[in-house]
């Protein structure tokens, strides 16, 4: 049915795209939703890259002032988990492609409570060091 | 590919765009972090990422107006080249600053 409808010139070599374990299964759902898929992916790569701009931008403003080391293990943790949120961007795009092409309902997004508690985290342990701070300026 | 009403295409080129002009400019940031703290290695990794992801800024944006039948030379194009060009003077600057 969507072999009809593509009508461009790529169809003939519909079985060589990779990776076989997505383009091996099922078959093409609507153009429509690939493209979905892959724009969500490039999505939370782009999350993953701004993580890492944080993390290099953190750690070269500590290399400007002398901040406490705590930020740096803050631009590490940042960087760390921008690079592993690109990787799960590949992992669920692969995974959301598979189920788009058997038909079968989408799964969860699997990153998406990692991010949330990350961010939570952070800006508790970034409160916490603030008022910390204040009580030692202020005694 | 056909035009849909949701225009699909181009909004995931778009996308493409996006990603690869800001993997160029933080990894130009990570370079220059790295030329500061003598990390010279770290300098050419994130050099050769940064100009890798230039090209395929280059290469999508070329696809993508082919498929539209428009000319490539857009405002985002421009901000690439001026992106770049700043980019080559700053390498410059702290190259001249280093040594």
């Amino acid at each position: 049915m969507t072999d009809s409808r593509d009508g461009g010139d790529d169809q003939a070599d519909a079985d060589a795209r990779r990776p076989r374990s997505v383009y091996g299964v099922g078959t093409d759902p609507d153009v429509r939703f690939s493209l979905a898929n892959e724009r969500t992916a490039l999505a939370w790569v782009r999350t993953g890259l701004s993580l890492v701009a944080g993390g290099v931008a953190l750690t070269t403003l500590a290399a400007i002032a002398d901040l406490p080391w705590l930020l740096d293990v803050i631009a590490v943790v940042a960087c760390l988990s921008g690079g592993a949120l690109a990787a799960s961007a590949l992992y669920s795009w692969r995974r959301a492609e598979r189920a788009l092409r058997e038909n079968r309902p989408l799964p969860a997004p699997a990153a998406l409570p990692w991010v949330v508690g990350g961010v939570v985290v952070l800006g508790l342990v970034l409160a916490s060091y603030a008022v910390f701070e204040l009580v030692g300026d202020l005694r | 590919m056909r035009r849909d009403p949701g225009l699909q295409p181009e909004r995931t080129a778009l996308a493409w765009q996006r990603t690869a002009l800001s993997t160029a400019l933080i990894a130009l940031l990570l370079a220059f972090a790295c030329l500061r703290g003598g990390f010279l290695i770290g300098t050419a990794i994130a050099g050769l990422v940064a100009v890798g992801a230039g090209a395929s800024l280059f290469a999508v944006r070329r696809r993508a107006a082919r498929g539209q039948k428009v000319p490539p030379w857009t405002p985002l194009t421009r901000m690439a080249v001026l992106l770049i060009v700043t980019a080559v003077v700053g390498a410059t600057l702290a190259l001249l600053f280093l040594f």
